[in-house]
């Protein structure tokens, strides 16, 4: 059966097809999560946003202009919360890194049980110490593989001023992971 | 970059899948019938802040009385 796009589904589910809604979220829960995870660095904050996130697109699908990109949308959202989070929440830096981003394979660190290589742990613990406004330019672009424009009006910001942080977001990784070796 | 991609456990995605679905089971419900869902709007936007800010204030004048009362013998 030929998937259907993003466009269509959001049209079913303005009608309030909840086929469309389980397609949708099969579609991007997995990607929102990690993305709020690395975000917050907390896996149960990361669920609560994830959460409200999905409970907003269920309240207001009606409003978005029929036919519009349900991914940025999600992404703005998922975001936001996260912004808000941080803000009212200064997350010490090393308690974080004890806690577990993902459980269950009985390794020594949450980057242990997150990684599947070294390369991979590294990049995580890179990224979990870049600043938010860095990361989350990061995560978007390179994980998520939106165009920087996509990436820019998530965020909030202007295209040359995304492109610059991008820039100064992958310098600063690479510090990072260079320390880390 | 390659990061894996995580996801939450399946109880915790059925969870809010099934809120989400009542939440837009809901609102299609409410958008067939435009009169409940002013009335819904009316009460969750208006009376219902009302009512709290109003029980608020009868509580806060109570326990001012009595505190008063109190200080006064």
């Amino acid at each position: 059966m030929e998937e259907r796009s993003d466009a269509e589904l959001l049209t079913e589910l303005q009608g309030g097809a909840a086929s469309a809604f389980d397609a949708l979220y099969q579609r991007y829960r997995a990607r929102l999560f990690s993305f709020l995870a690395r975000m917050t660095g907390r896996r149960d904050v990361a669920e609560e946003l994830l959460q409200e996130t999905w409970l907003r697109l269920a309240t207001r699908a009606p409003e978005l202009r029929p036919g519009s990109d349900v991914k940025p949308w999600l992404f703005t959202v998922a975001r936001n919360l996260a912004t808000s989070h941080l803000r009212w929440r200064l997350i010490d830096r090393e308690r974080m890194s004890r806690l577990g981003l993902w459980p269950g394979h009985g390794a020594e660190t949450p980057f242990d049980t997150a990684s599947a290589s070294e390369s991979e742990r590294r990049l995580e613990i890179g990224l979990s110490a870049l600043p938010p406004a860095y990361r989350e330019a990061l995560l978007l672009v390179a994980v998520e593989q939106m165009e920087p424009a996509a990436a820019a009006a998530v965020i909030g910001v202007r295209p040359d001023a995304f492109r610059k942080r991008l820039e100064r977001a992958r310098a600063l990784l690479a510090e990072r992971m260079q320390e880390g070796r | 970059m390659n990061l894996s991609i995580h996801d939450v456990d399946p109880a915790t995605a059925e969870r809010i899948r099934a809120r989400a679905l009542r939440l837009l089971e809901r609102r299609t419900r409410l958008a067939a019938r435009p009169t409940l869902a002013r009335a819904e709007r009316l009460w969750a936007r208006f009376l219902e802040p009302a009512l709290v800010a109003a029980a608020g204030l009868v509580y806060i004048g109570w326990a001012l009385g009595r505190v008063t009362r109190l200080i006064s013998g």
